[in-house]
């Protein structure tokens, strides 16, 4: 019925690629405009915490060079230790950053901030690229299209999120395509490239390591299911070794690329390869009879062997507390290990489990359509489709043990999802074509058949391409490419043609739905910076709160700049960053006992933490608070955990002595004695006590635990307010060089509170309450 | 040559004592009330000698002439141009002279009204250095009750305090009663808000009665030690502005505590004298404003667009207290055709304001940096005098996006610059039009160039496998 003449295929396949090139395009301008709600909204900003580290090293990279980068030693953190930047560092979403030297002053460099919306269009066509090997271009275009739009890389790449993972994303998906490349061509040039893929990605990311396990099991499930084959060969021999040294050279990583356990699937699965290889050969070369007798004989000196080298590497592993894994990829194992050993990665809040409603939220309809994909995958299964579902399982399953990682699934649904959704698109617009050319046939059964037939189905494909926009390009592409790889054949029924006609449009609307939904997320849910929060006022406008640069600009401008600034860790990126000077402790949390010994000064009463904080040579202290404006997530909110981390290291630190009688965290007057003498409480809550009339509270009203606090008045004795910033959400202090000798002296102007007064009022605030 | 100087700078002294010219009456108003002092001097002169002069030498005392922004002597509304000469041997330290030239010389006998007018800046020192945020600033005033003269003086007055001076924008009144001290010269007294010294007659030339003047100034002391103006002119259709400021409170500095509670409920007593915004006026075509730092975007900012001027406040990220400092950019574009245009010769005419569009400041080292299209010729500053220039303007090459050659700068610098000196400066240069096409050119080579290689590369055939592939398309081709 179709035109299969060579001129006809030819012409089908020419229109079908500048279709696919057209939808491409659109998808790529699509991923990177969605993440371009924070630039609009907000600023042209960099975001969060970690991407200012990153800023931070592509601004050292483009003043020192490349070879410098690898010899960076911070000194402005970690104060006295300083950081080994250039061999602790993934150095890949750095080097994305370089830029020609800005003019003084330095501004925030575009590049920076718009890597990640690049990426997401490097991350689609990689994605297209991916599917196209492992199905097909329908399902590539289809895949493309939904991991453009997909809510869960959204978070990570919105412009701004100058983030490890913005980059890193891109480069696991392209390290994917160009494995399965590898496996469909058996060609050494694309074992070459896979090389530089990984090399990449090696430097881009410490997720790197789920390649270095996910490729030895689809290896594995290759040679079990036997299938192995010289293109698998190929693919995944010249990657062990040429990875592993990739691995090795990049610093941070090093010769755990050959000790750490994390590395031992990829050699022991090349071993069986060779194993299983060597046995096919041995298979061809003997008689069966040979065969059998020698195969005896290998087992039994192979087990033996085997047994002893196992022996050998499971003392070796057993000799490490943590089996030989990291203690990062162990939680991930073990779900309950960190929360258990590791309180500083179970305090990040984004290596909690997700709840249900996020793979909603994150993934929308690619989770109902990833589990139809994961069917599909066997029909029929090939190696790059078994990989597919490889992929798709494991990452299910890491995306469980922290929300973080739901980044890595993301990907996986979404080939998926899209494999799905281009099927069942596929088949339903071939049953409608079908209805069609039954028709046509009937009314005309002329001569011209043939031809017209043809035509109608390629008018077909693009009626529905200019229908449904760009991403229903698939369609028209899925479609030339199903009818060469034999849909229709004898075992295929078309539906009829007005239950096509509904399923189109329930597909057509379910990606409708999702894509509205994406949109609106990433507007609303994933574009806010962070460092600038904004709320709409009565009036309509919307109202800046911009304390953070605030208080930073006045630490860099009027603070000497060998000052030593403490904070709590999560601020430590941005203080170097913004603020320009040395910090205790920041997010890149290698030395536990240095965030303990800021965590137990800031539990600690004033004399003892003035001791701890002049010990370490610290100018400048300051606390993030919010309740004055109801910012949440302030240091009074994440107060327990400097406790918990402080009371892992020195043990005179007890969480329960920072709770309340009935064993809650609360700041009223039922407040844990510890936590109201503890430094944290009065750098938080000093002079703030007057302030709650002023919102229409009463007096010491919090406004984010919505209480009255149990300790108002009181005086500092080792520490001097130097700066607030506008909405009070970061307060900075010096560190006095001598102590306050009467500090009832210093503030002559504050009313003295008597016990009696006070009393009454609490009584009045609670009747209000 | 240097002997042949020296002799006419020793002739100059000379000529200063020897003059003949007689001071009938001066009257002095010096303003102090903000951050610089302003000085605006009546003085009759008669020239009682035998022959013309045309030459008047005024000085000024305690060393303000190294302090000076800008000096103007009017005789009867036109300003007279002037020359340094330096003060005859024997006169007290700091004293510091200018000559001025009459248009014509002053008869004998006859009277000439001259209307002397200066700002001075960095003349407040404050005292104490170092108060905290709830004490008011003081500043001291170090002057001569008498007017440092080559000529005697037979009557004279001088009256120091706010407000004195109309022309000066003026913010904040000093109080009245809070000058803790002055010295006293009598007759002097204190009336209102300011301070009366005189009248005194007949004054020897040179006699200085040095006073010091210590009383409370709430001005905001925006002081801005560098500032750099970059002014890139696109024949695209826009010229774009940029002024990155290091703005510091010149006042005294804060020390220990510092309550944002207290500045909250009491502002008045908490913050007097902070710099809490500064204005900004530019013409109303200006668009595309922004005002940003090394982090980012400031937030807390306004800009009114009117009929006649676009007012911007620009409020910084953190109240500047004294001893606080803080850099920004702020920038806009105009129109080309508001700024360049085109002369009966064919060249271009670029006209902009030299001065900060911020007002009120004190700019201690002004570089302005006129970024001219990749291909303008013959770069030529019209009229240096009246700019206050430093030095001669020098150039310099700068790179940007697709510059082969680099774009001419012209830079001009100026010291010690104030509002009053914000006077337009024109730039001349040629500049084809078909310049314009050249990055066009350049794009279109660079990427032509480009698909060429890729075509070339992919006909080349350049394979591995070439050896299996040419017989299959020798088969195709034969079928």
């Amino acid at each position: 019925m179709l035109d299969f003449t060579p001129a006809g295929t030819a012409r089908r396949q020419a229109y079908g690629n500048v279709v696919v090139g057209l939808a491409m395009l659109c998808i790529c301008v699509l991923a990177s405009s969605v993440r371009l709600f924070s630039v609009i909204k907000y600023e042209s900003v960099i975001h969060e915490f970690d991407p200012y580290f990153n800023y931070r090293v592509s601004r050292f990279l483009t003043e020192k060079g490349f070879y410098e980068t690898w010899d960076f030693f911070d000194s402005f953190t970690w104060y006295p230790l300083g950081r080994v930047v250039g061999g602790t560092m993934y150095p890949g979403a750095a080097w994305v950053g370089w830029h020609p030297p800005p003019p003084p002053p330095p501004s925030p460099p575009q590049v920076c901030v718009f890597t990640a919306p690049l990426f997401s269009a490097f991350c689609a066509l990689s994605t297209y690229l991916f599917m196209k090997e492992v199905r097909g271009q329908g399902a590539g275009l289809a895949s493309a299209a939904i991991i453009a739009v997909v809510p869960s890389y959204i978070s990570r790449s919105v412009a701004g999120s100058y983030d490890l993972e913005a980059v890193a994303i891109f480069a696991l998906v392209f390290v994917f395509y160009l494995y399965v490349k590898t496996l469909n061509t058996g060609s050494l040039k694309w074992a070459t490239a896979l090389f530089f893929g990984y090399l990449y990605m090696v430097a881009s990311w410490g997720g790197y390591s789920f390649i270095a396990n996910l490729l030895p099991i689809h290896c594995l499930a290759c040679i079990v299911f036997q299938r192995v084959s010289a293109r698998l060969y190929i693919a995944y021999a010249p990657w062990v070794i040429l990875g592993a040294l990739a691995a090795a050279n990049i610093p941070v990583i090093g010769f755990n690329a050959v000790l750490m356990s994390e590395h031992m699937a990829s050699f022991f699965v090349f071993g069986l390869l060779h194993a299983a290889l060597a046995i096919q050969y041995i298979q061809q070369m003997l008689p069966p009879r040979a065969y059998s007798a020698a195969k005896k004989l290998v087992l039994t000196f192979g087990t033996t062997a085997l047994a002893v080298v196992m022996a050998l590497v499971v003392s070796y592993v057993a000799a490490s507390p943590t089996f030989g894994w990291t203690g990062r990829s162990l939680s991930l194992l073990d779900p309950t290990y960190a929360s258990k050993y590791i309180p500083i990665i179970a305090s990040v809040s984004e290596h909690q489990p997700p709840s249900w409603s996020s793979y909603f939220t994150d993934l929308h309809i690619s989770s109902l359509l990833a589990p139809a994909g994961l069917l599909l995958c066997f029909r029929p299964l090939t190696d790059a489709s078994l990989f597919l579902l490889l992929y798709g399982v494991t990452a299910v399953y890491f995306s469980g043990v922290m929300v973080r990682l739901m980044l890595v699934l993301a990907p996986a649904a979404c080939c998926l999802a899209g494999l799905a959704l281009s099927e069942v698109t596929s088949y339903l617009a071939t049953s409608l074509a079908a209805a069609q050319l039954d028709g046509d046939s009937a009314q005309k059964q002329g001569k011209k058949a043939e031809d017209g037939a043809g035509g109608q189905v390629a008018d077909f494909g693009l009626r529905s391409t200019a229908d449904k926009g760009g991403k229903k390009g698939a369609k028209h592409a899925k479609k030339s490419a199903s009818a060469d790889s034999g849909w229709i054949s004898d075992t295929w029924r078309p539906l009829p043609k007005d239950v096509a006609i509904v399923g189109l449009i329930l597909v057509f609307a379910g990606t409708s739905l999702f894509y509205k939904h994406s949109v609106y997320v990433a507007g609303e849910m994933y574009s806010a910076p962070s460092i600038v929060l904004q709320s709409r006022r009565a009036d309509g406008g919307i109202k800046v709160f911009d304390d953070f640069r605030e208080a930073y600009a006045w630490l860099s401008y009027n603070t000497d700049p060998d000052a030593k600034v403490a904070s709590w860790w999560d601020y430590g990126y941005q203080t170097t960053a913004m603020a320009n000077r040395t910090v205790i402790v920041d997010n890149n949390t290698w030395n536990n006992t240095h965030i303990a010994t800021v965590g137990r000064a800031m539990s600690s009463p004033e004399r003892k933490a003035w001791q701890i904080f002049r010990s370490l040579d610290v100018e400048y202290v300051f606390v993030v608070f919010g309740g004055f404006i109801g910012y949440p997530s302030d240091d009074i909110n994440k107060f327990l955990w400097m406790v918990r981390i402080g009371g892992g290291v020195f043990p005179e630190i007890k969480e329960p002595n920072y709770l309340g009688s009935d064993g809650n965290y609360r700041v009223d007057d039922q407040a844990g004695k510890a936590l109201l003498d503890s430094t944290m409480w009065k750098l938080s809550y000093y002079r703030f006590a007057d302030c709650g009339p002023m919102f229409g509270a009463p007096r010491g009203y919090d406004r984010v635990r919505n209480t009255v606090i149990g300790k108002t008045d009181f005086e500092l004795k080792y520490f001097e307010e130097v700066f607030t910033s506008e909405h009070w959400m970061m307060r900075i202090y010096r560190v006095l060089d001598k102590p306050n000798r009467d500090t009832k002296l210093r503030n002559p102007r504050r009313t003295k509170v008597t016990k009696k007064a006070r009393s009454k009022r609490r009584g009045a605030s609670g009747a209000l309450s | 040559m240097r002997a042949s100087l020296l002799l006419l700078l020793a002739l100059a002294g000379l000529h200063a004592v020897q003059s003949q010219l007689v001071i009938e009456e001066a009257q002095r108003r010096i303003d102090i009330s903000t951050f610089r002092s302003g000085h605006k001097t009546r003085l009759v002169i008669r020239n009682d000698g035998s022959a013309g002069e045309d030459v008047v030498v005024l000085c000024q005392a305690a060393g303000l002439l190294d302090k000076v922004a800008i000096t103007e002597v009017a005789l009867s509304g036109a300003n007279l141009p002037w020359s340094a000469a330096p003060p005859p041997a024997g006169v007290p330290a700091g004293v510091g002279c200018r000559s001025y030239k009459l248009p014509e010389a002053l008869a004998p006998g006859a009277r000439a009204t001259l209307e002397a007018e200066a700002l001075f800046t960095h003349v407040l020192r404050p005292e104490p250095a170092k108060i905290r945020q709830s004490e008011p600033q003081r500043v001291v005033y170090q002057d001569s009750a008498l007017l440092a003269s080559p000529y005697r003086v037979e009557k004279q007055s001088t009256e120091v305090g706010a407000r004195l001076v109309p022309r000066l924008r003026t913010r904040v009144v000093t109080g009245t009663s809070a000058v803790p001290s002055f010295t006293d010269v009598p007759p002097s007294k204190k009336s209102g808000s300011s301070l009366q010294y005189g009248p005194y007659q007949d004054t020897q030339p040179f006699t200085l009665k040095p006073i010091s003047v210590h009383y409370e100034n709430f001005a905001a002391f925006a002081h801005v030690p560098e500032l750099e103006r970059e002014i890139e002119i696109s024949h695209w259709g826009n010229v774009y502005f940029e002024e990155r400021y290091h703005l510091r409170h010149a006042g005294a500095k804060i020390t220990g505590e510092w309550s944002r509670y207290d500045l909250m409920t009491r502002p008045n007593d908490f913050a007097r004298g902070a710099i809490a915004a500064v204005g900004a006026t530019l013409p109303p075509t200006a668009h595309s404003l922004y005002y940003r730092d090394a982090i980012g975007n400031i937030s807390s900012s306004e800009a009114r667009f009117g009929r006649e001027s676009v007012d911007v406040k620009l409020t910084p990220r953190f109240p500047l207290f004294g001893g606080w400092a803080l850099q920004f950019l702020f920038g806009w574009s105009m129109p080309l055709q508001e700024c360049v245009r085109k002369l009966p010769s064919g060249r271009l005419l670029f006209e902009a304001p030299i001065g900060p569009s911020v007002h009120n400041l004190v700019v201690d080292k002004l570089t302005v940096k006129v970024v001219l299209p990749e291909g303008a010729r013959d770069v030529r500053l019209v009229s240096a005098s009246g700019l206050g220039l430093a030095q001669d303007p020098a150039f310099e090459t700068k790179y940007t996006y697709l510059d082969v050659v680099g774009r001419p700068v012209l830079v001009l610098r100026a010291d010690n610059v104030v509002d009053e000196m914000n006077v337009p400066f024109k730039v001349e240069y040629s500049y084809s039009p078909m310049g314009l096409l050249q990055k066009l050119l350049l794009l279109v080579a660079a990427f032509g160039a480009l698909f060429a290689a890729a075509i070339m590369l992919n006909r080349s055939g350049a394979s591995l496998k070439a050896s299996s592939s040419t017989p299959a398309v020798g088969k195709l081709h034969a079928s």
